[in-house]
C-alpha cells in the first residue's frame, strides 16, 4: 500500500508535465493566382522570328485564309499550317510574337498584334514570314481571358499577368476555419481552364472580302474593304490598309467596357461585350456608325450571323458573370431594333459557326443543329467526347479546336455524323 | 435510544429497522476484478491541450476536447490484458475513430489499485469530414495511468490520466477551381478520463 499512496502525487506530476501539451497543426495551400511579369519594348522585338514548326501546346484562335491555316499559341506565336490536303495537314512553320492573341491576313499580308504593337508580316513564303510594319502603341491594354496588361508609361513596359501555382504552408490554430473546406485564402478563384486555352471560340460566315481569310465568333480583328477592325477592352481601332505592308493608325471609335469580339457581316459589324452586342453599320468603312445594343445579362457572347439571324452563346460563370448558360437568336431584319426570338438552355457554351442549315455549338463537346428555322433549332447530334471550344464551319470542313488539338470533319454528306478527316494533337506533356 | 434516531434520521425508516441490532458485518474484502477471461474497460473524458496562435507565437489558446473509448481484451493475469479498443476524438474540426491495439495491467491488488493503459494504431476514420474532403489517418498513442475503485457488484470504477497523441491528415480539392488545401493534425492532449471495467 506504501506505493498506492505514492500514486497520487506521480500522477500529479505527470499531469503537471503533460499540461505543456500543444497540438501542432499545417496548412498547405495550393492554388491559382495571377503573377505579373514585365516585356520591354526590346524585348517585344526581340522576340519575333520566324522558325521552324513546333507542335501546338496551347492552342488559341484560329484563322483560315486560302490553303492554309494559322493557329495562335497563346500569347506566344502563330502556327502556320497547310492544309491544301485537309486529310494530311502540315505544319510549315511557326512564327514567334510575343503577347500575340489575334490574326487576319489578307493577300499575302498577316496581321497580327504583339501586345501593345500592331504587326503586318510578308507571308508570301510561309516558311518565312518576314516582318514589313510595326504600329508601335497601336493598342494601351488587352484582357485575355480575365487576364489583363497594360502598358506602363512610367516604366515604359507592358505589364501583363500569367497564372502561376503557388504553395504556401503555414502552421494554423488547428480549429479555426482552416480545415476541410475552409480557409479561403487569398488565392483567386479559377477561370475556366479550358476557355484559358482557348481564347478562340470561332465561328465563321464566309467572308465577302476577296482575298481575306476567315476569323472567329471571338476575333478581335476583322478586316473589311481597306480597313482593319480591332476592337480593345473599350475601343475600336480602325487602320487603314489600303497599302497592306503600310497599316496605319486610323480612327478609335469608343465602344464602352468590355468589349470581346467583333464579327464583320456585309456592311456590318457585330461587337460583343460582356453585356451586350453592339451593331455598327459600316457602309463607310472609315467611320462606323452605331445602330444599335441589344443587351443582356452579363455574360461573354461569341456572336455568329447570318442572313437576318444572329446567334449568342452566353456563357455564364467563370470571369464572364451571369448564372444561366443559354444560346440566343436575334431577328435581325430591323438593324436598329434587333429582338430576340427565341433562347435555348446550353450547359457551357463556347464558340460557334453557321454554314447554312446547319449550326455548329461548342458546348460541352459539340453540338449540331439543324438552323432551317431558327426559331425552331433541331438538334442533330450531341458529340461529347469532343473537347470543342471553337469551330469554324467552311465549305463542307468543320475546322474544330479545343484543348486536345486540331480536328477537321467533312459534314456534307451528313451533318448528323461529321466524318474525321484529320487531327494535328496537342503536344503531351508529362504529368 | 441515541442509536435509534441516528437510524430514523439518517435512513428515514420505521423504527423496526433500525430496532434491530445491525448484522455482524461478514468480513468480505472487496478488491477490484482481476480474474482471467474477458475485460472490457469503457472511458469517457477530455483531452485537455492547449495550440500557439498563429503569427503570435506568445499567445496560446486552450483546448478540450471529448474522448470515449471501449477497450474489450483478454486478461491473462492481474498484470497483463490484451486487446483492441475502439474510440471516437471529438476534435474542433475533426471527429476521428482511432483502432489500436491495447494494453491494460494492474500495479496492485486492492479496493484501489492501480492500472495502466496503452493503446497503440491508427486513426481510421472521420466522422465529421465535408464534402470533397479526403481523409487519412494517422498514428494514434494513448498511454495512462489510473486508479480502479472496487464496487460491490464486481465491477470497478475506474479514473485515468494520460497522454493522447493522434495525427490525421484532410486533403480538400476544389471540384470548381484548381485549389487544393492540406490540412495536417498533430494532437497532443493530457487526457483525463472516468470509465467502468469489469
Amino acid at each position: 500500500m506504501h506505493n498506492l499512496y505514492r500514486f497520487p502525487t506521480f500522477v500529479a506530476l505527470l499531469a503537471l508535465g503533460l499540461a505543456g501539451c500543444r497540438d501542432h497543426c499545417q496548412q498547405k495551400v495550393t492554388y491559382r493566382t495571377q503573377r505579373q511579369f514585365f516585356i520591354t519594348s526590346a524585348e517585344l522585338r526581340a522576340g519575333v522570328k520566324s522558325g521552324p514548326a513546333q507542335e501546338l501546346e496551347n492552342p488559341g484562335k484560329i484563322y483560315v485564309r486560302g490553303n492554309y491555316l494559322f493557329i495562335n499559341e497563346r500569347k506566344t506565336g502563330i502556327h502556320f499550317i497547310d492544309n491544301a490536303n485537309p486529310s494530311n495537314p502540315r505544319i510549315v512553320s511557326f512564327l514567334s510574337i510575343p503577347g500575340n492573341t489575334d490574326i487576319a491576313v489578307r493577300g499575302n499580308v498577316l496581321y497580327a498584334d504583339s501586345y501593345t504593337d500592331l504587326l503586318a508580316f510578308d507571308i508570301s513564303n510561309p516558311a518565312e514570314a518576314t516582318l514589313l510594319k510595326r504600329v508601335e502603341g497601336a493598342f494601351p491594354s488587352g484582357s485575355v481571358d480575365g487576364l489583363h496588361w497594360q502598358y506602363d508609361q512610367f516604366r515604359q513596359m507592358v505589364v501583363d499577368t500569367r497564372w502561376e501555382w503557388v504553395t504556401e504552408v503555414r502552421d494554423t490554430d488547428c480549429e479555426s476555419s482552416n480545415g476541410g473546406g475552409g480557409w479561403w485564402g487569398p488565392w483567386l478563384r479559377s477561370t475556366d481552364v479550358a476557355f484559358n486555352a482557348s481564347g478562340a471560340q470561332s465561328a465563321s460566315a464566309p467572308n465577302p472580302n476577296g482575298g481575306t481569310g476567315t476569323g472567329g465568333s471571338m476575333a478581335r480583328f476583322a478586316l473589311h474593304d481597306r480597313f482593319l477592325y480591332a476592337v480593345t477592352n473599350s475601343d475600336m481601332k480602325l487602320f487603314d490598309v489600303s497599302q497592306p505592308a503600310e497599316p496605319k493608325a486610323s480612327a478609335t471609335v469608343n465602344l464602352g467596357w468590355g468589349i470581346e469580339t467583333i464579327f464583320p457581316y456585309k456592311n456590318n459589324l457585330f461587337i460583343g461585350s460582356t453585356t451586350g452586342m453592339h451593331i455598327y453599320d459600316n457602309t463607310n468603312p472609315a467611320k462606323p456608325e452605331r445602330l444599335s445594343t441589344f443587351q443582356h445579362a452579363r455574360r461573354c457572347d461569341p456572336v455568329v450571323v447570318q442572313d437576318d439571324y444572329a446567334y449568342v452563346t452566353l456563357q455564364a460563370g467563370t470571369f464572364c458573370g451571369g448564372v444561366e448558360s443559354q444560346l440566343d437568336v436575334l431577328d435581325l431584319t430591323n438593324l436598329r431594333a434587333p429582338k430576340l426570338l427565341r433562347t435555348y438552355p446550353m450547359t457551357k457554351p463556347y464558340g460557334l459557326g453557321i454554314d447554312r442549315q446547319t449550326l455548329f455549338v461548342c458546348d460541352e463537346g459539340l453540338k449540331t443543329f439543324n438552323a432551317t428555322n431558327p426559331m425552331a433549332l433541331n438538334l442533330l447530334n450531341h458529340f461529347k467526347h469532343l473537347n470543342a471550344y471553337d469551330v469554324i464551319p467552311l465549305k463542307g470542313t468543320l475546322l474544330l479546336i479545343g484543348s486536345d488539338g486540331l480536328y477537321q470533319y467533312d459534314y456534307t454528306s451528313d451533318p448528323r455524323a461529321p466524318r474525321l478527316i484529320s487531327a494535328i494533337p496537342v503536344k503531351r506533356t508529362a504529368s | 435510544m441515541k442509536y435509534l434516531l441516528l437510524c430514523l434520521l439518517l435512513t428515514g425508516r420505521p423504527f423496526d429497522i433500525c430496532a434491530q441490532p445491525p448484522p455482524s458485518p461478514v468480513k468480505q474484502r472487496l478488491v477490484v476484478p482481476v480474474r482471467k477471461g474477458y475485460v472490457n474497460h469503457t472511458e469517457l473524458g477530455t483531452l485537455l491541450g492547449a495550440v500557439a496562435a498563429p503569427f503570435q507565437p506568445d499567445v496560446t489558446y486552450t483546448r478540450s476536447s471529448f474522448t470515449a473509448s471501449s477497450f474489450n481484451g483478454y486478461r491473462f493475469r492481474r498484470g497483463l490484458a490484451v486487446g483492441a479498443t475502439v474510440g471516437v476524438d471529438w476534435y474542433a474540426r475533426n471527429a476521428v475513430v482511432p483502432l489500436s491495439l491495447g494494453l491494460r495491467g494492474d500495479l496492485a491488488r486492492g479496493r484501489v489499485s492501480p492500472f495502466y493503459a496503452f493503446d497503440a494504431g491508427y486513426a481510421v476514420v472521420s466522422l465529421a469530414k465535408g464534402k470533397d474532403v479526403d481523409f487519412d489517418g494517422g498514428l494514434h498513442l494513448n498511454p495512462a495511468l489510473g486508479l480502479r475503485f472496487a464496487l460491490n457488484s464486481g465491477a470497478a470504477l475506474t479514473w485515468s490520466i494520460g497522454y493522447k497523441y493522434l495525427r490525421a491528415r484532410t486533403v480538400f480539392e476544389n471540384a470548381s477551381g484548381p485549389n487544393r488545401i492540406e490540412n495536417r493534425y498533430d494532437y497532443n492532449r493530457l487526457a483525463l478520463k472516468v470509465g467502468m471495467s469489469f
